[in-house]
């Protein structure tokens, strides 16, 4: 692709954008920001762009007021920041059509790994619409869709019906994080909502079949107090 | 308007006679008095008839007669109320001793012309007699009562000694009223924000009805007792015609209640009553500004400790902030004045120094952080399901971000180990932990972290192989704004806040912590958390400075 994807940088302290724009920048990636949530949302419907970073604490309006106004129409993958603790704040950014967020603060390796992952998304979603994959790798795990088979270092690793369907659907969206509420909607259904419990349990199964090290997960990644993420590089 | 008022006070007035009339607490009848006192009368009179003819069969004088006449009036003046009866007997005696003991016998004829003398003088003995014998009788009547009353305002001041709050002298003052006075008592304290508040009603044997109080009268007249200070009792005339009488609880200052007398039938009180009301009252007072009192220094004595927790944390904070801020100001200013003149390779190495400053900052404001919610005096814990390895990891992954190349071993049971927790409160303590293993020991030291489930409890331990704790220190380590100040790892900077809140959060879920020094010489911290099934309350606060 030649032409230079371009993020939108939303937020309202000076040294934060500017330090995100010029690292984005040196990454070959284009840059416009704003510190107003209002003018984040002009710029949206004006310059169409691929990625916002959006701070949640914005000096004129909330940040989830954005989300909401733009969600419906750009394709634009949004990407959260907001301070740690404040927990049930992304994940209500994340439910309103956030697709990631960054903890503040963060590295500027964090940040960069994220726009590898929403750009990827993004060129998935414009480029191989409908093909569904057929196999998932990352590192050493890798996920035949077809045949249902989990192996790790061509090792197959045995999981229950449901714990398989968990992996898949995170697998398809790897390097986003989903949240309970999301996952719980999609493999259980809405019945189970106030109830992560259960979830959890089985996260926990599967790492014990994937991980080397349970407490030092490589693939299945804890976001904690959101959702979980399996990591896509 | 106000003959409406009136005349619906009368119905409310007659209605509570009507009911008064009904219980059984209705005085002896005057009549039936009458009776009793007459007949007492006449039996002790006749008791000395019989006894004077006695004494004349076994032939004594006659002033022995005389004698056992004037007993007889003693005895029916102490016996009977009143001094009428004593005066009643004095002439009956005289009468009696005329008719039966003087010649001729059995007439009110008298022959000896001394006679009138000895009727006079013996009449006059019998009533100053039984004058004298009813107003002892009064005396120590008045008397019994006085003693009581003492009796009860001594035991009401030692009572209010006792009490611990202002409900509790309420509950005695009311307790002791009704002691007192044999009447229905109301008690009504002021609040916090100098409004009344309920009125505390203390019935008489549960006889009248509870609103007696509560009616719009008898509240005017409490709202009145209360505004002016003053009085309020029934008078004819008065805008305000309530059933009780009011007095004013008086502080050094203001008015800090009322405490009313149902006063039912125009049955009003004595003066002396009043007064003993009014001492009561006094009490009362003194009570209850010794309360506002106390409850004043302990608020002070709160703000004072917590005035110098923030100064202690204020401190410091300034030099855990000032100390990598130097760093990082003196390494971007090398950078920027020497840009030209510096080498890649230093210029690396002075960006390296800031980055590790800064995330050593972002470190302690988590920590500060943690302290605000202290500051209030209390921290909320949300409880929540959580796993085990979710938040060791978390905390790892936290940790690692900053830290330089330290081996993190984890042992895990096989089980999925539940807690119900804070997850972020006791992923600070990992990390304080971690931390600390990571700060006070050499790069290449192994930190253990293992978890095991004993009973009912999941036990953490974090230990490390690095030179330990000092014995002398390992009772105090615990303490707020500890920092191991001998030893090698001095240049390294630590808030000392963060053990402390590690026993804090860990206490608060109803765990232990405790440090020692493991085989390997290195230190280890150990805590318990209870498992799932022991915990089902899901938000609880806890006071942080106990």
């Amino acid at each position: 692709m030649n032409i230079k994807p371009l993020i939108l940088i939303v937020e309202d302290d000076k040294p934060i954008r500017r330090f995100m724009k010029v690292s984005l920048e040196a990454q070959g990636y284009k840059c416009i920001e704003t510190e107003l949530g209002n003018t984040a949302i002009t710029l949206i419907f004006s310059q169409n762009p691929d990625i916002i970073i959006l701070d949640l604490g914005l000096p004129d309006i909330d940040g989830l007021k954005v989300i909401e106004k733009v969600r419906d129409s750009t394709k634009a993958r949004i990407i959260v920041v907001s301070a740690r603790g404040h927990e049930r704040e992304k994940v209500e950014a994340l439910d309103k059509g956030a697709d990631d967020y960054l903890t503040k603060p963060f590295s500027v390796a964090e940040l960069l790994a994220r726009i590898r992952v929403a750009l990827r998304q993004f060129d998935g979603i414009s480029d191989s619409q409908g093909s569904m994959l057929t196999e998932f790798n990352v590192k050493n795990l890798s996920i035949d869709f077809k045949k249902r088979k989990v192996t790790i270092s061509d090792e197959e690793i045995h999981l229950t019906p449901m714990e398989y369907k968990l992996i898949e659907l995170m697998s398809r969206y790897a390097g986003r994080v989903l949240t309970h509420k999301y996952i719980v909607d999609e493999i259980w259904g809405s019945y189970f909502e106030n109830d992560t419990q259960s979830l959890r349990v089985f996260m926990a199964n599967i790492r014990r079949k994937i991980e080397k090290d349970p407490a030092q997960p490589q693939y299945i990644i804890t976001e904690v107090g959101v959702g979980y993420r399996l990591v896509d590089e | 308007m106000g003959s409406l008022k009136k005349g619906k006070f009368d119905e409310r007035l007659s209605e509570i006679y009507g009911e008064y009339k009904d219980s059984d607490y209705e005085e002896i009848k005057p009549k039936t008095m009458i009776i009793k006192n007459a007949l007492k009368t006449l039996l002790i009179m006749s008791l000395a008839t019989i006894i004077s003819l006695i004494l004349r069969k076994l032939g004594l004088h006659e002033s022995n007669v005389i004698i056992a006449f004037i007993l007889g009036v003693l005895f029916v003046s102490r016996s009977t109320d009143g001094y009428v009866y004593g005066i009643l007997a004095a002439i009956i005696g005289v009468l009696l001793f005329n008719f039966f003991f003087t010649i001729p016998y059995y007439s009110f004829l008298v022959y000896r012309t001394d006679y009138p003398v000895t009727f006079v003088i013996m009449l006059i003995a019998a009533i100053i007699t039984s004058t004298l014998t009813s107003r002892v009788k009064t005396q120590a009547k008045i008397s019994c009562i006085r003693e009581n009353r003492m009796r009860i305002l001594y035991k009401i001041s030692k009572s209010l000694l006792t009490a611990k709050n202002k409900n509790q002298i309420v509950e005695v003052c009311g307790d002791n009223l009704i002691d007192m006075f044999n009447r229905t008592i109301m008690v009504v304290i002021v609040d916090d924000k100098n409004n009344l508040q309920k009125p505390n009603v203390y019935m008489l044997n549960n006889q009248y009805k509870m609103d007696i109080f509560e009616s719009e009268i008898e509240l005017m007249a409490i709202e009145r007792c209360f505004k002016t200070g003053k009085v309020v009792e029934f008078e004819v005339g008065n805008s305000i015609n309530s059933m009780g009488y009011y007095h004013p609880i008086k502080g050094q200052n203001i008015i800090l209640g009322v405490i009313g007398i149902a006063c039912l039938e125009k049955n009003t009180l004595l003066e002396n009553e009043k007064i003993l009301l009014q001492s009561v009252s006094t009490q009362m007072a003194l009570a209850i500004e010794r309360e506002d009192l106390y409850e004043k220094k302990r608020q002070i004595n709160l703000e004072t400790e917590r005035e110098r927790l923030r100064g202690n944390i204020l401190r410091s904070i300034s030099h855990d902030l000032r100390t990598p801020l130097t760093g990082i100001l003196g390494s971007v200013s090398t950078i920027s004045d020497n840009y030209d003149i510096l080498d890649n390779d230093t210029k690396k190495e002075l960006l390296k120094i800031i980055y590790e400053d800064t995330s050593w900052i972002i470190h302690s404001v988590e920590n500060i952080l943690s302290m605000t919610r202290i500051d209030e005096g209390k921290l909320e814990i949300k409880k929540d399901v959580e796993i085990v390895e979710e938040i060791v990891s978390e905390s790892i992954s936290r940790v690692t971000r900053f830290s330089g190349s330290h081996n993190i071993k984890v042992e895990l049971p096989e089980k999925v180990v539940i807690l119900f927790v804070d997850g972020l409160l006791i992923e600070q303590v990992f990390i304080n932990l971690i931390d600390n293993a990571i700060k006070y020991t050499q790069s290449d030291s192994i930190i253990k972290i293992k978890v095991t489930e004993k009973e009912d409890n999941v036990i953490f331990e974090v230990s490390d192989n690095g030179k330990g704790i000092p014995e002398e220190d390992i009772s105090t380590i615990f303490d707020r704004f500890y920092t191991k100040t001998n030893g090698e790892s001095l240049e390294k900077r630590g808030i000392g806040l963060g053990l402390a809140i590690c026993k804090s959060i860990i206490e608060a879920h109803g765990g232990y912590m405790k440090a020692l020094n493991n085989s390997s010489g290195g230190a280890t911290f150990i805590f318990s958390l209870p498992g799932i099934r022991s915990d089902g309350n899901e938000y609880k606060a806890f006071d942080f400075n106990s």
